[in-house]
């Protein structure tokens, strides 16, 4: 049982003198295997005695594995979430396969041409835009875009702002001051302003966006890795581990990193959701990737012209965004209460 | 609390002018020059060296810098290089339309989440507390340019009601005013109102669990009294701490938003400086876009302490 409830936990306390030797034991026995599988599940906000209790009942505990799959299964909003996203990202990576036509090609006879349910013409089926290019085409194209950007600025941000975090929280002192001193001069400047003065002067183009989005959000994981470093740096077993000679760099990685995996993979996949609807903003504003490359954001923009003759030319590429994004936020709300179910909303 | 304020404004200053450091260094170590941006094709070595010996654009960086913060100082924020006004009477003119918004936003949202978060967790579960959170889900993976979209082709398109665009000053006309900032002021509301329904439901729905609320319920209060006088303000603690990040999101957001309005507020004049690569231009909003987040932040803090007695600055 790896799902473990509150009363338990606390039903443990009173003994945790015994849990304690237990995790000591495990310490000792097999200071890589089963102690830092069952201490990588826990909840890193949880106080010391839960951490503990825990990892001592997780020894007994079937393979994480199995159980994060077969939760993950009975979470519908989870699955609904990530299938469309995974035919999504299918429908992006093969779209010169798949996508019906050509996503620049100009065909002035299909201008504005309404969608295939209007009954006028079946060649487009979301219908053509002030170019006469096939709005289907352009926004399976354009996924390619803004899945990239979400999903690289996510990584390169999350990678740059854990660590960072991790260093702040671990070392304390100059390098905490310095960092946290860093991230609160960005926390006040809007993200969406510094973005668009840094597209704005650097100019835009897939890199720059992906560099300029990295940038704007680094610091919510260096905060909340902070945060979370500052609890787990007190508690017995980093003790226990550098009473037996672990390096800093040891501990950071084999025994602190595991234990904020958890809101981290929450925080990340909430953040593509974010990432997205701020690249389409640029694009919106002509700063993202430049045309003829479709991107959702300058699909959008191209049917303000039109709102009154052809409006499927600013909805659908939305629909499909919004879409998107919702289907980001389930799949990041599923994957909370799977592996967090304290956090639930 | 008067010391915690005197303090808090004293770093307010101390972060400004890190700010100020990092804005300016950021915009003149990129790549882009503004007299290449201003002379276009025209390229005459000689007139293009006069201006930038009058810009003070010739000058090493550092003195630059120095003469910039030396003349803001003197209550100068410098001369647009495109509009060839000062950019302090461009600021005075546009701060107050986007701040109008953030507020009219503010205030759209709080009329939304309010009633909509206090129901959804009073009837946890039921149909409306499924179609409130639906929605406020929605709004949050819509991003605020589309939805103003949306808004125009209903509002504007379709039923002519309001304007699509434009801007009339409230001491021109008061009811043109008031219908070319309906529309913009309801977009911002309604992406913000998504976040803080959110928050509240989920606050009050974890304060109605514990167990003074029970010992309220049983003592035979109203519902209604237990709700609004027992819960809630405990709700509101987290509750505010979005509302105060909002906000300062809010006046971010209003730049695109202004955009699909063509709103001529501070997201307007920015935009435009930084494609004409108009440095003082660009220092100022981005300064006056930093300030008045950090005085949210202030305030966000300071209103926690009249919220809940038990927090209190030293």
């Amino acid at each position: 049982m790896s799902d473990v409830s509150e009363p338990r936990t606390s039903a443990l306390e009173p003994a945790a003198g015994q849990v304690d030797s237990a995790v000591d034991q495990a310490c000792y026995t097999d200071p890589e295997g089963a102690y830092e599988a069952a201490v990588s599940r826990s909840v890193a906000q949880a106080g010391e005695r839960h951490v503990v209790a825990v990892a001592g009942l997780d020894l007994k505990a079937p393979p994480p594995r199995q159980t994060f799959f077969e939760r993950f299964r009975h979470s519908r909003r989870a699955v609904g979430g990530g299938l469309f996203l995974l035919v999504l990202a299918l429908l992006a990576i093969f779209a010169g396969y798949v996508a019906p036509g050509d996503p620049e090609l100009v065909d002035f006879n299909y201008r504005l041409q309404t969608p295939i349910w209007t009954g006028i013409d079946l060649k487009y089926v979301l219908g053509g835009d002030q170019l006469g290019r096939d709005i289907l085409t352009r926004v399976i194209y354009g996924a390619r875009i803004s899945l990239t950007i979400g999903l690289l600025a996510v990584l390169i941000s999350g990678t740059v702002g854990v660590l960072l975090g991790l260093l702040a929280g671990y070392y304390g002192g100059k390098t905490d001051e310095v960092i946290m001193r860093l991230a609160d001069v960005q926390l006040a400047i809007p993200y969406i302003l510094l973005a668009i003065a840094l597209v704005g002067i650097m100019g835009p183009s897939l890199r720059n966006l992906i560099i300029v989005m990295s940038v704007s959000i680094w610091m919510t994981y260096a905060r909340t890795v902070r945060g979370l470093v500052l609890s787990l740096r007190e508690q017995q077993f980093i003790e226990a581990a550098r009473t037996v000679g672990g390096s800093d760099l040891r501990i950071i990685f084999r025994h602190i990193l595991p234990n904020v995996w958890t809101p981290l993979i929450v925080l990340a996949s909430q953040q593509v959701g974010f990432v997205i609807i701020l690249e389409s903003a640029l694009s919106y504003l002509g700063l993202g990737v430049p045309p003829p490359t479709p991107t959702w954001g300058s699909m959008i923009a191209d049917g303000r012209g039109y709102l009154s003759t052809a409006w499927h030319v600013t909805t659908m590429p939305g629909l499909v965004l919004m879409s998107t994004v919702l289907a980001v936020n389930f799949f990041g709300d599923g994957l909370r209460d799977v592996l967090d179910p304290k956090l639930r909303m | 609390m008067q010391r915690y304020i005197a303090r808090r404004l004293l770093t307010m200053l101390l972060l400004a002018l890190i700010i100020s450091i990092l804005v300016f260094s950021m915009i003149h170590l990129l790549p882009g020059d503004p007299i290449d941006v201003m002379f276009g094709d025209v390229r005459d070595p000689v007139a293009m060296a006069t201006i930038r010996n009058l810009y003070g654009l010739d000058q090493p960086l550092p003195l630059q810098y120095l003469t910039w913060v030396n003349n803001l100082l003197h209550g100068s924020l410098g001369l647009s290089f495109r509009l060839h006004l000062p950019v302090s009477d461009l600021i005075m003119e546009r701060f107050p339309r986007t701040l109008m918004l953030a507020v009219g936003g503010m205030l759209i949202s709080l009329l939304i989440a309010f009633p909509a978060g206090i129901l959804a967790a009073r009837r946890y579960n039921s149909w409306a507390d499924v179609a409130i959170s639906a929605a406020s889900l929605v709004g949050l993976s819509m991003p605020g340019f589309w939805l103003a979209l949306l808004l125009v082709i209903v509002f504007a398109v379709r039923l002519h009601w309001l304007p699509p665009t434009g801007y009339v000053p409230p001491w021109e006309n008061a009811g043109e005013w008031l219908r070319t900032i309906v529309m913009p002021c309801v977009t911002l509301g309604a992406i913000m109102a998504a976040s803080t329904t959110r928050m509240l439901r989920s606050s009050l729905l974890e304060v109605l669990k514990q167990e003074y609320v029970t010992v309220a319920n049983s003592k035979g209060l109203a519902d209604r009294r237990v709700l609004l006088r027992h819960a809630l303000p405990n709700a509101l603690i987290p509750t505010i701490t979005v509302i105060g990040i909002q906000l300062g999101q809010l006046l971010g957001g209003a730049i695109v938003i202004e955009r699909v309005f063509a709103y001529p507020g501070m997201g307007l004049l920015l935009i435009n400086a930084i494609s004409e690569r108009d440095y003082p231009l660009i220092q100022a909003t981005i300064l006056v876009f930093a300030l008045s987040f950090i005085i949210v932040n202030l305030l966000t803090d300071i209103a926690y302490a009249f919220i809940d007695p038990r927090i209190r600055y030293e």
